[in-house]
This record gives structure tokens, sequence and C-alpha cells, in this order.
């Protein structure tokens, strides 16, 4: 019996420490993309609840409970991880 | 005369390695919508918050002794660039920044947070590779974005 992978998406994934290049599955939630990006751009991953993902130029954070697939994220796109708040001492 | 902290030669080759990183990180400028402009050491920001792209604020963080010092960071008027407590956007860091005898924004990374109002705070110390000029400019535009829903 063969297992069929769900379909991937390469995608841009830009912050202020940088910009990196993964393929990540369609079935792969926002936070678990958020997070492992996180890591990979040396953001610490314990701090994510102050950081949104982003389709570039929009408003609002993608919603992290929903999939890419769920969200229509295609091949090629640019998302970027960016703060919600600063932190204001 | 004040003191000298680093070469000016040295200071600039860092600054230009700095500003080539934020220069490079386009889907982040393209995504807030930043125009920046270089002079010297000041680096000049145009932005805007993200719900209301009407209301434009010019942003000025000037380098001199970079990565020594902290970049000093200031809103100017976009036509003139004069610094002006008129020029700065509403919200609370904002408006608590203005209410100190000169504006001292007290977010981490900014000159005015590590010799001003946080002068001799050890718990958050200025670092170069720990505050790039992109991470400034992000909690900025973060507060920016809270300051106008």
């Amino acid at each position: 019996m063969s297992t069929k992978e769900p379909p991937k998406v390469n995608l841009t994934i830009e912050s202020s420490s940088g910009v990196i290049k993964e393929s990540y599955s369609l079935n792969e939630k926002i936070h678990a993309v958020k997070v492992s990006a996180m890591a990979k751009l040396h953001l610490d991953p314990s701090t994510a609840g102050n950081y949104g993902l982003f389709i570039k130029g929009k408003n609002e954070p993608l919603p992290e409970d929903k999939t890419l697939g769920d969200l229509g994220i295609s091949d090629g796109m640019t998302l970027v991880i960016s703060p919600l708040k600063a932190e204001v001492i | 005369m004040a003191r000298r902290l680093v070469d000016p030669e040295l200071s600039k080759h860092y600054f230009n390695q700095e500003v080539s990183k934020l220069q490079s990180l386009k889907g982040l400028i393209e995504h807030h919508g930043w125009a920046i402009e270089v002079d010297g050491f000041d680096i000049y920001i145009s932005m805007y918050p993200k719900r209301h792209p009407e209301k434009k604020f010019l942003a000025r963080l000037r380098c001199d002794e970079h990565p020594k010092r902290a970049p000093s960071f200031q809103f100017l008027d976009p036509a003139t660039k004069h610094e002006g407590t008129q020029y700065w956007p509403e919200g609370d860091p904002f408006r608590a920044a203005i209410s100190r005898t000169t504006p001292q924004l007290c977010i981490p990374g900014i000159r005015e947070f590590h010799e001003g109002c946080h002068a001799g705070d050890s718990s958050k110390p200025w670092s170069s590779e720990k505050y790039s000029f992109a991470k400034i400019l992000e909690d900025v535009q973060a507060e920016l974005d809270r300051a106008y829903p």
C-alpha cells in the first residue's frame, strides 16, 4: 500500500533577521509554519506569541489554527513574520 | 570636544554593511510600505500605520558612532526634516516619548532608551547584533499600527 504525500508549497519567509526559502506541506498549520520559520531565522520561538505571520502587504496576520491549504497559500508566495507589539519599557 | 568612540571610517564601513542588510529585506520593506533614504549616518524612513496609509510620518535613525552606540530615533517634519514633538504620532509610547524633556522613545535598540530613559539598565544592553536597523523599525511600526487601529 502506498501513502500519498500531501502537496507542498515553496515559500519565501522574511523577517527583520533575514530571509528563508522553505517547502511546507499544505496541511501545515500557520502556527507551526511560524514557529519553525522563526527558529530558522534565529528568532526565539518562545516569543512566537509576539509575532504574526502575514501575507506580504496584508494588514492582518494569518489565523494560526488554519492550514496553509485552508488559506489558499500558493507556491512561490512571500510571507512576512512581523512583531505585533514592540517591547516598550 | 566630545570624545569619539569609533573611528569614523570604520563606523561608516559597519554602518554601510548594516544599511545593506536592511535594504536587502525587500519583502519586509514592501510589506510595511517603507521608503528609505540614506544621507551620511542618517537613515530617513517614510512610514505609515498599516490601516491608515494617509497618515505619513518621517522617522530618522541617526547612526553616528555605529556600532558602539545605538541609533538615535526621532520623528521629523516630512517636508523640512526638522525635529519637533508635533511630528510624533499618537499612541502610548510616542506620547510618553515626547512628554520627556527631549523626545525619548523607550524601545530597546534606540539610543534614547540605552543612554536616556534606561541608562544603566544592565538587563537590556545595547547590541548591534541583537538590535538591527530592521528590528528597530519593525518595533516602531508595530506600535504605529497599534496606535491607529
